[in-house]
C-alpha cells in the first residue's frame, strides 16, 4: 500500500466525481442510494458534489467549441482504432469467429421477435381478467377488453386497442411506462390510473401518482392535449396535460384537446368488482360499458337516444334490469327486431 | 381507430438526456428537497416532460432544462404547501442565493470553457479519450470497457479521475 491511499480514498472530489459518474448512468439501486445520501450527509461531502455536478453540466456548453471538437474527433478515432485491432484479432480465428457469429445471429433473431411480438392479454364478453407483468406492475381488465403489452430495455410500451383496464405501474424511472390509447399516449411513471375507449372518447381516470396526457399523430413528435376546460376542487392542481390523483381527462378521439373533471375513484373503479357505475354518462357509452358483459349486445336506435344522460348503478352482466330502468325513468323505449334490442326516443 | 404504430422517445435519447442531465439535475432537487427519492421523482418527471420537447431545442438549452425543473420544484412547493410550509419557505430562501446550477449560471461563461478545455488537456491521451466518449459522445461504459480492453471499474476510475482533476481547475480558477 502507498502511504498516500487514505487521503485519496478520503478526498470528497475523488468521491463526489465517483457518484456523479455513477448517477449519470441512471438510477442507483437501493443499497447505492442510501449509501449516497449517508455520504452527502457530510456538508463537506455535499458541497463537492454540488461542485462536481456543476462542472459536469458547465462541460455540456463546451462541447460544441472548436477546441472540444478536435478532442471529441481524437476520441472517437482512438476508440475506432481499439475496435479494429480487435477485429483484426477475431478475423485471425476465422472458423471458430463464423461459428460464434451464427450461434449469436440465431440468438439475435429470437431476441428480436420476442421484442417485436407483443404480448396480448383479451377478455370476452363478461370476463374480467387481473395480470401480473414481468416487472411487478399489474393490469387489471374489464370485460371485452384487449391490452397489448411490449416491454424493452428503456421503457413499457402498453397500448389499449379496446375497451377499459387500470393499470398498477411498478416503479422504473429508466423505463417509462406509456399507455396508448386510440390516438392518444398516458405517459406514467411510479402510479395507479384506468384508460378507457369508449364512445370515441379516450378517458383516463387517475388514482395514485401523476400521468401526463399526449397525442399520438402519424409521423409526428407527440404533443400534450391542450385542455379546454378544468373542473378541480382548489383551482388547477396541475396544470396543463398533467393530471392530479382524482381527476379524470376525457379526450375525443381524432382532437388535441381534453377536458377534465374531477373524478369519484370509489365509484369509477366499481367495475372491477362487477358493478357498473353511470353519473351523467351518454346513454351510448353506458351502453357500451352493458354490452362488455351482454350475450346479445344492446343497440341505440337514433342519436337523440344515444345523448341522452344517464346516472345510476348497475350490476354488470344485469341487462334486464339495465333495460328495465332506463326505460322506466327516460324517454326511451325498446324495439325489437332480428332478436335485438335497441334503444329509441320517444317523440 | 387504434393505429399499429406507436412513437414514443426514439432509441438512445433517454439515455442521452440521461447522462448529459442527471447528475446536475439530482444535485440541483437533492439541495431543496433533502429526500432522495423525491429528488429521484422530479429528476424523472423532467425527463418526461423533455421527451415532448423538440429534440433540436435541447442541443444547446441545459438553461432550459433547469428553468424547467425550477418551475417543478416550485409547483410541487405550492401544491405541498400546507404539509411542506417550512420546506418551501426554505427553497424560496435559497432561490435568493448564488447557485452553481442556476438557470442563469449553467450557461458557462467565456473564461470557464478556457478553464475547462485547458484542464481536458492536461489529462493523459487515454484518460481524456475515456471521458470524452462517456460525456460527449454517450457511448456505452462497457463499450468503452470493451474497446480500450480493461474493467469495467477501470472505465469508471477513469471517469472519475477525470471529473476530479477538471472540477479542481474549476475550483483553482474560482
Amino acid at each position: 500500500m502507498k502511504p498516500n491511499t487514505e487521503s485519496v480514498q478520503n478526498d470528497p472530489i475523488e468521491e463526489a466525481s465517483a457518484w456523479c459518474v455513477r448517477l449519470a448512468d441512471g438510477c442507483l439501486s437501493e443499497q447505492a442510494q442510501t449509501e449516497f445520501d449517508a455520504w452527502r450527509a457530510v456538508p463537506e461531502n455535499a458541497r463537492a458534489f454540488d461542485d462536481v455536478a456543476g462542472t459536469w453540466q458547465s462541460l455540456e456548453a463546451t462541447s460544441t467549441s472548436p477546441e472540444l471538437i478536435d478532442m471529441r474527433r481524437d476520441a472517437l478515432e482512438s476508440f475506432r482504432r481499439s475496435h479494429a485491432s480487435q477485429w483484426n484479432r477475431i478475423t485471425r480465428h476465422r472458423h471458430l469467429f463464423i461459428a460464434l457469429a451464427a450461434g449469436v445471429a440465431v440468438v439475435l433473431i429470437a431476441t428480436l421477435l420476442l421484442h417485436l411480438a407483443p404480448l396480448r392479454y383479451e377478455t370476452g364478453i363478461g370476463e374480467r381478467l387481473q395480470v401480473a407483468l414481468s416487472d411487478g406492475s399489474m393490469i387489471s381488465l374489464d370485460a371485452q377488453s384487449r391490452v397489448d403489452v411490449r416491454y424493452r430495455d428503456d421503457r413499457r410500451e402498453l397500448r389499449l386497442v379496446g375497451g377499459r383496464a387500470k393499470f398498477d405501474v411498478a416503479r422504473d424511472p429508466l423505463r417509462p411506462f406509456t399507455v396508448t390509447a386510440a390516438d392518444k399516449i398516458v405517459v406514467a411513471t411510479g402510479t395507479q390510473f384506468s384508460v378507457e375507449v369508449v364512445a370515441s372518447q379516450v378517458h383516463v381516470i387517475l388514482y395514485h401518482g401523476s400521468v401526463d396526457l399526449f397525442t399520438d399523430a402519424a409521423g409526428e413528435k407527440p404533443k400534450p392535449v391542450q385542455v379546454k376546460q378544468r373542473a378541480s376542487v382548489d383551482a388547477p392542481r396541475h396544470a396543463g396535460a398533467t393530471l392530479a390523483p382524482g381527476e379524470e381527462m376525457i379526450s375525443t378521439t381524432q382532437l388535441a384537446t381534453a377536458e377534465v373533471k374531477l373524478a369519484d375513484l370509489v365509484r369509477s373503479a366499481a367495475w372491477e368488482t362487477g358493478q357498473l357505475v353511470f353519473t351523467d354518462e351518454t346513454l351510448e357509452a353506458a351502453v357500451e360499458r352493458m354490452n362488455r358483459y351482454a350475450r346479445t349486445p344492446l343497440l341505440v336506435g337514433d342519436a337523440r337516444a344515444a345523448a341522452i344522460r344517464i346516472s345510476g348503478v348497475y350490476a354488470a352482466g344485469d341487462t334486464d334490469a339495465f333495460v328495465e330502468g332506463i326505460t322506466g325513468v327516460f324517454p326511451v323505449r325498446i324495439e325489437v327486431s332480428g332478436g335485438q334490442r335497441a334503444f329509441v326516443s320517444v317523440r | 381507430m387504434p393505429r399499429a404504430n406507436s412513437p414514443p422517445p426514439s432509441d438512445g435519447t433517454f439515455e442521452q438526456l440521461t447522462r448529459r442531465f442527471r447528475p446536475g439535475l439530482m444535485a440541483f432537487f437533492l439541495r431543496r428537497v433533502k429526500n432522495h427519492a423525491e429528488a429521484e421523482d422530479l429528476t424523472q418527471e423532467v425527463f418526461v416532460r423533455l421527451a415532448s420537447v423538440d429534440a433540436d431545442r435541447l442541443q444547446s438549452a441545459d438553461a432550459y432544462v433547469f428553468s424547467m425543473a425550477m418551475n417543478l420544484l416550485r409547483d410541487r412547493s405550492r401544491r405541498h404547501q400546507v404539509r411542506f410550509d417550512h420546506r418551501s419557505s426554505a427553497v424560496a430562501q435559497e432561490d435568493a442565493g448564488v447557485d452553481v446550477l442556476d438557470a442563469q449560471r449553467v450557461a458557462a461563461g467565456q473564461q470557464e470553457l478556457s478553464v475547462l478545455t485547458a484542464a481536458l488537456r492536461e489529462l493523459p491521451e487515454r484518460t481524456r479519450s475515456i471521458f470524452i466518449l462517456y460525456r460527449m459522445e454517450n457511448v456505452d461504459k462497457r463499450e468503452i470497457g470493451r474497446a480500450f480492453e480493461i474493467s469495467l471499474s477501470s472505465v469508471e476510475r477513469e471517469l472519475a479521475r477525470a471529473m476530479a482533476h477538471v472540477t479542481r481547475r474549476v475550483k483553482d480558477e474560482a
